[in-house]
């Protein structure tokens, strides 16, 4: 019986290791890599603005826009996280879109691999040609 | 030795499909994202005006990118929609990558395989050694014992510590090794929604709209992941015939003295 009993802990112990590693490749796998943007002054529609963004980094929901800002954390499992902050739309044209509501120099979210959602959300930064 | 004769031929039968497997693999078709439209003049010049959008190249009644990269097909939705033009993108960058990952898989399931037969092993060596331990404690004190198994001890440790260093680089290669998957094959929520995988297979590879090369891809990745999976098959099986091998000739509790 004691032996049973040994049996099963090394087996449940090592079926969580295993499951252990594949969740935290999951994870990796399900972590958005991001392009980002930098937030710079530019002009829409014939007026200057603060700044100008393309079109694509600003998400719209029934509570308003949005963009997401990358940040880096002290946290060793998410050292990059894309945080939503809302914005205000003031002009928008074909392309580009002026907001407001981003104070200081930021790295905004132009595309996303996965679809995002939430406050905050661990991304990674896109390294490839062109980025 | 009529033991060994399952092993060796699961081992030649693995050698047969990693090889088979490789070759199949050495002609890869090329990432490339495709554009289905009604209006193709509207599309290329929608593209000549975007950045970062190289010229793409009319084939087989569509616009093909070669060699894009992961964002390439949110470049053209974009475009697209601001342009207000209509199409269908049917993204393949990943193809390369994971095709060359199915030839790569066996790989990992072997490192894991012998992870499962140093744990299994070191921890069947252990309780042997415990139990001619115990065995030696009823007629002899443990400073005699030890000094009489010193050398098969020592042996035992060395190896110990080896198979210890490879388990460590293995299990450090198992953790960096990269996965690839199509960035939206995995659903958001659960990974058990079926309709999500139906839904992505059907927006990949849209029956009836697809090219030559999209057509080739599917094959060659159900081929290539059938492979992989044979493969898999083989080497647990592999594994489970060696250790099986290996317990029949090891000593059992009649043989401790």
């Amino acid at each position: 019986m004691k032996g049973v009993i040994g049996k099963l802990a090394w087996a449940f112990c090592l079926l969580l290791l295993i499951s252990a590693f594949f969740c935290w490749k999951l994870e990796d796998l399900r972590t958005p890599q991001v392009l980002c943007v930098d937030t710079k002054p530019g002009v829409v529609d014939g007026s200057g603005y603060a700044v100008v963004l393309p079109l694509e980094c600003v998400q719209w929901a029934d509570s308003g826009a949005s963009v997401y800002a990358v940040e880096e954390t002290s946290s060793y499992f998410s050292p990059l996280v894309a945080r939503q902050i809302p914005v205000t739309v003031q002009a928008q044209d074909s392309a580009n879109a002026a907001v407001s509501g981003i104070y200081g120099d930021f790295q905004i979210v132009r595309f996303s691999s996965r679809p995002m959602s939430g406050d905050m959300i661990s991304v990674q930064l896109w390294k490839g040609a062109g980025a | 030795m009529r033991r060994w004769i399952l092993p060796i031929v699961l081992l030649l039968l693995t050698a047969a499909l990693v090889l088979a497997h490789g070759n199949r693999l050495e002609q890869l078709p090329k990432n490339r994202v495709e554009v289905l439209t009604e209006a193709p003049a509207a599309v290329e010049a929608l593209c000549a005006g975007t950045d970062a959008l190289p010229a793409p190249v009319w084939e087989e009644g569509r616009w093909v990118w070669e060699s894009p990269d992961l964002f390439t097909a949110q470049r053209l939705e974009t475009a697209l929609t601001n342009g207000g033009v209509e199409a269908v993108v049917l993204d393949y960058s990943w193809a390369e990558d994971v095709l060359r990952q199915s030839g790569q898989l066996w790989m990992a399931v072997s490192a894991f395989c012998v992870l499962g037969f140093l744990i299994l092993g070191g921890q069947n060596q252990a309780r042997l050694e415990a139990r001619r331990l115990r065995q030696a404690g009823k007629h002899q004190y443990l400073r005699e014992y030890l000094y009489d198994s010193s050398v098969l001890l020592l042996g035992k440790l060395i190896v110990g510590v080896f198979l210890g260093i490879v388990a460590v680089v293995l299990v450090r290669r198992l953790l960096a090794a990269p996965v690839y998957l199509p960035c939206s094959l995995l659903p958001q929520g659960s990974l058990f929604q079926p309709a999500h995988y139906q839904q992505w297979a059907a927006e990949t590879f849209p029956t009836g709209a697809m090219s030559p090369s999209g057509l080739q891809l599917l094959a060659m990745l159900k081929v290539s992941y059938l492979f992989a999976a044979l493969e898999t098959l083989c080497i647990v099986l592999l594994t489970a015939a060696v250790w099986h091998g290996v317990k029949r000739s090891s000593p059992g509790k009649s043989d401790i003295s």
